[in-house]
């Protein structure tokens, strides 16, 4: 139980380092910071599996909650439940939830492979629609008005889902009993 | 590990609950009204209570979320309906800076006790909930010692290569913070961290 709580916490420390990765800034899609964030969230979910993966999650958005400024850009606090990303934040424990159940599923048929589909409908498919109905939501616009306006950050999610499965495949190899357990 | 302080004492005296118990109703109340003369006079009350608070520096870390929302206004003139994004501008504009204060005025200790406060019904079920607050520490804790273990094995790398260290690094990072993760857990343990609450 202890080492479940230590490594539930340990991925959420990670997916507020990653937002310490220099970040780049689109100007023109209202200022939304492109991070490394979202491959903490894919990589919790394929390391530590659905449940864990997304507690890990909860954490992370709990402690952000509370006003730690961890979020990508030193953002935090409150504000950004109020804001128009928020569908994102709702999004995510449901990503890494997602992400773990269809790794499992599909892992033995080729760990790289699984994880980068599991990521890609977790992580980018289901993220999105989430992070999409949220904008659509808080700042009145049509769903297809806020698909548009979030459209210019999927290739950059592709890349992170590559990322993500290279590392949960080479961590599986080296800690085969971890992702069991 | 807080954004930014506000200024003035008196926030920072009114209990984290209260706080945040208004917040929650301010923004049930505002979602519901789409009068520009209600919403604009809220924007206005935040500002308003924010520079009272001596927290108008704290204003400059919302300038993403403004231009989020000035697209949002502009998408919604393109459409015809100004009227719509003016609210929906000014709506969002005041919740964010009326959390932004909430968050700024609160410390992350007395965040901790409302949400120890919020999950009782689950002991009250039966469940421990200190797993939950040990969790949050143990990220806070953790965060800047992950910075440090990265920094810690690009030097091992480069005092080895002339090569520059990256994407090799990352799975040995990954796999050396598990291990620091689990030796953080067997340490909690044995100081009785897990004993039931």
């Amino acid at each position: 139980m202890e080492k479940t709580v230590a490594r539930i916490a340990l991925f959420a420390a990670l997916i507020a380092a990653l937002g310490l990765v220099p970040q780049i800034t689109i100007p023109f899609a209202g200022g939304v910071p492109i991070t490394a964030q979202t491959l903490g969230v894919m990589l919790a979910g394929l390391i530590l599996g659905p449940w864990r993966g997304a507690l890990a999650v909860l954490v992370f958005i709990a402690v952000v909650a509370m006003g730690a400024p961890l979020l990508a850009g030193g953002r935090g606090g409150l504000g950004v439940f109020v804001g128009p990303t928020v569908g994102f934040l709702i999004g995510w424990p449901v990503a890494a939830v997602v992400i773990g159940l269809l790794y499992r599923m599909m892992k033995p048929r080729g760990a790289f492979i699984a994880g980068l589909v599991a990521s890609v409908l977790g992580g980018i498919v289901v993220l999105y629609l989430f992070g999409i109905v949220g904008l659509a939501i808080v700042t009145e616009l049509d769903l297809v008005a806020a698909f548009l306006a979030v459209l210019i950050f999927i290739p950059g999610d592709v890349v992170k889902a590559v990322i993500a499965s290279f590392i949960a495949r080479e961590v599986g190899r080296a800690r085969p009993g971890l992702m069991e357990t | 590990m807080i954004a930014g302080r506000v200024g003035a004492a008196w926030p920072r005296r009114i209990p984290a609950g209260m706080k945040l118990a208004f917040l929650a109703l301010s923004s049930a109340t505002l979602f519901f009204t789409d009068s520009l003369y209600v919403l604009g006079c809220a924007f206005l009350a935040t500002l308003v209570l924010t520079g009272a608070a001596g927290g108008l520096r704290l204003l400059r870390g919302l300038y993403p979320i403004a231009a989020m929302l000035l697209f949002a206004f502009l998408a919604h003139l393109l459409l015809g309906d100004w009227h719509t994004g003016a609210a929906v501008f000014l709506r969002i504009a005041a919740l964010v800076v009326l959390a932004t204060l909430v968050s700024a005025s609160t410390e992350i200790s007395e965040m901790l006790s409302v949400m120890d406060w919020l999950l009782a019904p689950l002991r009250w079920l039966g469940l421990p909930t200190r797993p939950a607050s040990i969790a949050c520490v143990l990220t806070l804790r953790f965060a800047p010692m992950l910075a440090e273990r990265w920094r810690m094995l690009g030097a091992a790398w480069r005092a080895r290569s002339p090569r520059r260290p990256g994407w090799r690094l990352v799975v040995p990072f990954v796999l050396s913070a598990l291990d620091d993760a689990d030796g953080a857990a067997t340490a909690l343990l044995a100081r009785g961290a897990f004993r039931r609450k």
